[in-house]
């Protein structure tokens, strides 16, 4: 009658670990494999020693490290600010803090960039305010990755922000302390962990960017440009992999250690911890909220340039406004269809991707598979996150157009830029559905089980729908992250299926910067759409049913 | 439950959708993006039975895309490639012999030697100098005259060059450079015009758009861009150097053994016809076919008598060795000190 | 005599190293009340979810009327299963609940007059369209156990059953499950750490330690005659005195003090615990010879009766707890007063000296 449901399920649960050593892991053997093969098919250390002689590694190296350190200065004190300007104090006005707050998340790391130049490019609007400075360069660089990576930061220290026990205050105030001592005393060092993960990821997140240093770099060569030139300027496979290799190792490195700190924040929540509300306090309040507001207004004004730019007919002799920007099929990136392709991407990559990453999630977790095959999965589910987006793209483009390959059909095709879009993204999905099906009552398998239904129908009827919530969040983030990535689909995008993203870099690449603005633009306001959409979606279900808490802050995580 | 089902059939049909791909001729270019609707709407028009598939990018790219896929040509012609490109693509044996209907009526320079021909050119651009003379005159510069005057201190960190790694016109520039100086002196000259440069670009295009809105104040650029942005209305002066210009041609031709080899034939004889060459003739100043030609408004009406003498072969053959050596000196540069 | 509805043989689970459930045989007789107890870790809740099938064994097996049911998939047992959380689906009503493990094949409207006829057994007919986070935490349980009861089980399984409820609700619906498991006759293994509810509710009490049993007996037995001292202690309050046996039925405690036992088949000057229940140590009278006299070092009223610890003998003697009546004379005994105790000699149980756990 029923089928003992053990084997079915490690059986599935194979399946997807298979398919992601396929997917993520052989591209990325396939990246080492060709950073070391040579021309005759032997093993050579020949291209890393010849880019590592080239005058210009040295440069990029240092520039990429310093490039680096400065965002992580910059970003962590900032989101900071933001993050305790939302948690800890009575400030009004928080959701649109939070919003402008996560504005960049909507956008390509691009955009800001563009944004900087109409600013304070040598045209630009704020020009007289640099003196004799000019935005190019390294000063450009360290603002446009700081304002992309200035969300992450904030959804991480919020999270460590957040888990504030009132009992601590509590007894704090009762044995005298002041308000600066317990900022010191307690908050700071509540949140240390938290504080690391979030420089980490920052730290993650820049290196390995290519928009911002494509558009105001000037001579400012990173390690992640290096590919981008290496891979599209000269089709130069191999070294483009060793260059990647090498911006590979720093990230894993990074991100790796942001798991343990993020853990280690996650452990340091007492289960009988009780909620903190900020009390009243003026002083405290008008300090943060300065910095706060001055730090919105940034984005707000950068966000605000792009959009001008885009309807500006010839910025800055001739500031009429016009639409012939948006006449795309003008200028190089793929016309309107751009747009159309990336929603269409997204929309596929959010689907899929959500529904992989919940049933491996499910079967990972829950399923009576065996825990051997689990552990493995599990692992091989955090690895996406370690590794840049232009590494991943590249051991794509590698390993699936090789004819030898029977995966090689895919190659060219919408299919590869699916498939890398859902892997780039994955731990995050898998990690938001481990922690929504952790809070689900273990009980939920064995009572089906003793009540003669298979997992299926469980799954169905109820570990589904409770998981709702989540689902919508993981397809949003998935959306979000396919509408707005470059990295991983630049090497991969079939010539027939351009991408808006990637028109923002073609447009600017072409000197067509307006028209740039306005797809880098056009993104957002999908962007915003969707998480209207999403946001409606989430409060229907809200409604309905019992609410079970949804664990975004999971969503912290990063894929660079 | 049933929602589930339902998306996923609607992601399963967009996958379907995506993946097959019909019949199709694809043609990789590095031809203006801007130019590229009225080409289609013109094949289209002669050839509705073929679907056109355009790759575009800049010069140095499509070369190197298409040297990357020796074993297995994605593509099944080219068009609008510089001839320099083409001379290295045929001396790798990716270009099929294949003469188009009327090549005999075009100009000598634009076509390849071989019988048949490998590649056929269809018109000819320059590279020149793209001054905005608002931002010049604000500083109270004169707009430059000559490949010399670009070396002056005064115009240091005002001038931008496509990389010629991977832009034809930044290529091109360059072998005029050394053919017109000689080597050792074109080398120093552009060692001398380094300490002013702000940028090398991706596209030959980029500098004079950035040139035209006046965030680098001085590019040397693709003269077609030139004519379109002072056609804009902007403050733009376009400048021939009076020492002569570098050009190149751009040439089509069908890639040997391509999957649609007939159909890429047809598009190249297309490429030749006179209906084409007037296409063409609204953008360049020179093109193959003789009585076509016309001024092309916002271009100097000289700029023809002041081509220079350039050997697109030389450049052609050399230019693996100039691309080597111009990186190994500019490439990896350190953005200019403020 | 017909064959039990359960019947474990040498039922053994080991996860990894660590041997959870360690020979286990059981009888549980058709239509009975069997409570597992023990401490937590002790395996009963292991030894629940091998019965239900949740696990398979390591070795040996269980019968269910005679036939081997060891290897059978969980839901061809006929069992019905009430976990400790409820285990409650929390998006579906409370009927769809009760209606999940209901057969497929079965028409709606026989599902239906199922699920209300379930309902109207626990007292929450007019529930069905609520969600299980509307109802009270007895209200879910009795929805779990007519979820457990709807595919009509031989043998219902009760993990902690009342474990998450307020104290004063626990007793109750101990009351009310013991009357529900009357009227239906169904045959119940219940695991838990109360051994009140056990007591309460049980035909026959099944105590664990170490994945062992203990002991297997009437509430009655397991409270009177326990087979150990583990047995004694865990299932109510009690007084435990290191003691050696001495003569003319007597031992003697650490302070010197004598106190009448049965010491048939001891060895003289054997290490024993003399144990007793707080309950049946009495205030001595002036008839009573042998009494032992203490001093109060602690004093707990609990309503109907006031928990007396006194000190007997010097600092550092052992420490006796009695339950007096709270109208008796001496229940108002202050701190540092004496009081004379008597231990009825048929109360006082001997135990062999064991290491301490």
């Amino acid at each position: 009658m029923t089928l003992p449901k053990g084997p079915s399920a490690g059986l599935l649960l194979l399946i997807f670990a298979v398919a992601l050593a396929l997917f993520f892991g052989a591209p990325l053997g396939e990246l080492a494999w060709r950073s070391l093969s040579a021309a005759d098919g032997g093993l050579t250390l020949a291209h890393y020693a010849e880019y590592l002689t080239s005058p210009g590694l040295q440069r990029s190296l240092v520039n990429t490290a310093v490039l680096g350190a400065w965002v992580v200065a910059l970003v962590t004190p900032a989101a900071f600010l933001i993050a305790y300007g939302l948690e800890r104090t009575r400030l009004p006005l928080k959701g649109m803090l939070a919003s402008l707050a996560a504005a960049p998340l909507l956008v390509p790391s691009l955009l800001p960039a563009l944004a900087l130049v109409y600013l304070f490019g040598r045209q630009g609007l704020l020009k007289p305010m640099l003196g004799g400075w000019t935005i190019y360069g390294a000063p450009g660089l360290v603002i446009a990755d700081s304002i992309a990576a200035l969300p992450h930061a904030v959804v991480i220290l919020r999270t460590a922000l957040s888990g504030a026990d009132a009992r601590l205050y509590e007894q704090a105030k009762l044995l005298g302390a002041s308000g600066w001592k317990r900022f010191w005393t307690i908050t700071l060092p509540g949140c240390r962990h938290g504080l690391v993960a979030a420089a980490l990821v920052v730290f993650a997140l820049t290196i390995a960017d290519v928009g911002a240093p494509k558009v105001v770099g000037g001579g400012f060569d990173v390690l992640a440009l290096d590919i981008y030139k290496q891979v599209i300027g000269q089709q130069n496979f191999e070294m483009g992999a060793v260059v990647a290799i090498m911006l590979l190792l720093p990230t894993a490195a990074a991100i790796l250690f942001e798991r343990h700190a993020a853990s280690r924040q996650a452990a340091s929540v007492s289960a009988q911890a009780k909620a903190y509300h900020p009390e009243p306090d003026r002083g405290r309040d008008l300090v943060v909220g300065i910095g706060c507001v001055l730090i919105a207004l940034a984005i707000a004004a950068v966000m605000a340039t792009a959009q001008l730019a885009a309807v500006v007919r010839q910025w800055p002799y001739d500031l009429s406004l016009t639409g012939i920007h948006y006449d795309f099929d003008r200028y190089d990136g793929g016309g309107w269809s751009a747009i159309t392709n990336s929603v269409m991407l997204a929309l596929v990559t959010a689907v899929v991707g959500t529904v992989l990453a919940f049933v491996g999630a499910y079967l990972a977790e829950r399923s009576q598979a065996g825990r051997g095959l689990k552990r493995v999965y599990s692992v091989l589910a955090l690895g996406p996150a370690a590794v840049p987006g232009l590494a991943l793209g590249l051991g794509f483009a590698l390993f699936f157009n090789d004819p030898a390959n029977p995966l090689h059909l895919i190659y060219g095709t919408v299919g590869i830029l699916i498939a890398a879009n859902v892997v780039h993204f994955f731990t995050v999905a898998h990690l938001t559905s481990v922690s929504m099906l952790k809070s689900l009552d273990p009980a939920f398998e064995p009572a089906a089980r003793v009540l003669g239904r298979g997992g299926l129908t469980l799954f169905g009827r109820v570990i589904a729908p409770l998981s709702a919530p989540a689902l919508v969040e993981i397809a949003l983030y998935l959306f979000v992250n396919a509408m707005t990535t470059v990295s991983v689909v630049v090497f991969l995008y079939p010539p027939e299926f351009k991408l808006a993203a990637v028109a923002v870099l073609n447009m600017d690449d072409a000197g067509d910067s307006a028209p740039a603005a306005a797809m880098g633009m056009l993104i957002l306001y999908v962007n915003i759409a969707a998480r209207i959409v999403g946001g409606l979606a989430l409060r229907r279900l809200a409604r309905r049913s019992t609410p079970v808490e949804t664990p975004d802050t999971v969503l912290a995580g990063v894929a660079p | 439950m049933g929602r589930w089902h339902h998306g996923l059939a609607i992601a399963g049909l967009i996958l379907v959708g995506g993946c097959s791909r019909p019949e199709r001729l694809v043609v990789y270019t590095a031809a203006e993006a801007d130019q590229i609707p009225a080409y289609t709407a013109s094949f289209k028009k002669a050839h509705p039975e073929i679907e056109l598939v355009w790759v575009r990018d800049s010069t140095g790219v499509v070369t190197a895309k298409l040297l990357a896929e020796k074993k297995a040509p994605q593509a099944d012609a080219v068009f609008a490639l510089a001839a320099t490109s083409m001379m290295q693509l045929d001396s790798q044996g990716l270009l099929g012999p294949y003469t188009p209907k009327g090549a005999e009526r075009l100009d000598p320079r634009f076509r390849d030697t071989q019988q048949p021909a490998h590649w056929t050119g269809e018109a000819l651009w320059s590279a020149l100098i793209c001054a905005n003379t608002h931002e010049l005159s604000q500083r109270g510069l004169p707009v430059p005259t000559s490949w010399e005057d670009l070396t002056k201190p005064i115009y240091k960190g005002m001038i931008a060059m496509p990389n010629p790694a991977s832009s034809g016109t930044g290529l091109l520039a360059v072998g005029a450079w050394l053919q017109m100086f000689g080597e050792d002196r074109g080398w120093a000259y552009m060692d001398r015009l380094n300490s002013n440069i702000v940028s090398y670009d991706h596209s030959g295009s980029k500098p004079c758009k950035d040139a035209a809105r006046g965030e680098v104040p001085i590019g040397i650029s693709i003269d077609y861009r030139a004519a379109q942005e002072k056609g804009a209305g902007l403050p733009l002066a376009v400048v021939v150097p009076t020492e002569g210009v570098g050009w190149d041609v751009e040439a089509s031709g069908v890639i040997a053994h391509a999957k649609h080899e007939q159909a890429a034939r047809t598009f190249v004889d297309w490429a030749m016809s006179d209906d084409a060459m007037r296409l063409y003739a609204r953008n360049f100043s020179l093109v193959g076919a003789p009585g076509v030609a016309q001024p092309v408004p916002n271009l100097p009406a000289d700029l023809s008598t002041h081509l220079a003498k350039v050997d697109l072969r030389w450049t052609g053959q050399n230019r693996d060795r100039i691309i080597t050596e111009w990186t190994r000196r500019y490439d990896s540069k350190s953005a200019p000190k403020q | 005599m017909s064959a039990s509805a359960l019947e474990l043989r040498g039922l053994s689970k080991r996860f990894g190293r660590t041997l959870a459930v360690d020979g286990l045989n059981l009888d549980v007789p058709t239509g009975s009340f069997v409570c597992l107890v023990g401490p937590s870790g002790c395996g009963k809740t292991t030894a629940l979810r091998l019965i239900a099938g949740l696990e398979s064994p390591s070795e040996g097996a269980i019968l269910s009327e005679g036939v081997d049911i060891t290897r059978r998939h969980p839901a061809e047992r006929g069992l019905g299963m009430v976990f400790q959380s409820y285990a409650l689906f929390p998006n579906l009503t409370v009927g769809a609940n009760v209606s999940f493990g209901l057969p497929g094949a079965m028409p709606t409207a026989q599902k239906q007059a199922r699920v209300a006829e379930l309902l109207e057994l626990v007292g929450l007919a007019a529930f069905a369209q609520r969600r299980p986070a509307d109802l009270s935490g007895g209200q879910q349980q009795r929805v779990a156990l007519a979820r457990a009861l709807a595919p009509g089980p031989r043998i219902l399984l009760l993990d902690e059953p009342l474990s998450a409820l307020d104290p004063h609700l626990r007793d109750q619906l101990r009351a009310e499950l013991k009357a529900l498991q009357a009227r239906l006759g169904i045959t119940t293994i219940m695991v838990t750490h109360d051994q009140a509810e056990a007591l309460a509710l049980a035909d026959q009490i099944a105590v664990m330690r170490g994945g062992r049993l203990e002991q297997v007996g009437s509430p009655e037995a397991i409270y009177g005659a326990p087979a150990n001292a583990f047995v004694a202690s865990f299932i109510g309050p009690l007084n435990q005195l290191p003691a050696t046996v001495g003569e003319a039925g007597q031992v003697v405690l650490a302070n010197g003090a004598r106190i009448a036992a049965d010491i048939s088949g001891l060895a003289k000057g054997a290490a024993v615990i003399a144990t007793i229940r707080p309950d049946a140590v009495r205030i001595a009278g002036a008839s009573d010879a042998g009494a032992l006299s203490g001093q109060v070092i602690a004093r707990e009223f609990a309503g109907a009766s006031v928990r007396l610890s006194i000190r007997l003998g010097d600092e550092g003697g052992p420490v006796l707890r009695l339950d007096v009546g709270a109208d008796h004379p001496r229940a108002s005994a202050g701190l540092g007063e004496v009081v004379d105790v008597a231990l009825p000699a048929d109360q006082v149980r001997l135990f062999a000296a064991e290491p301490r756990a």
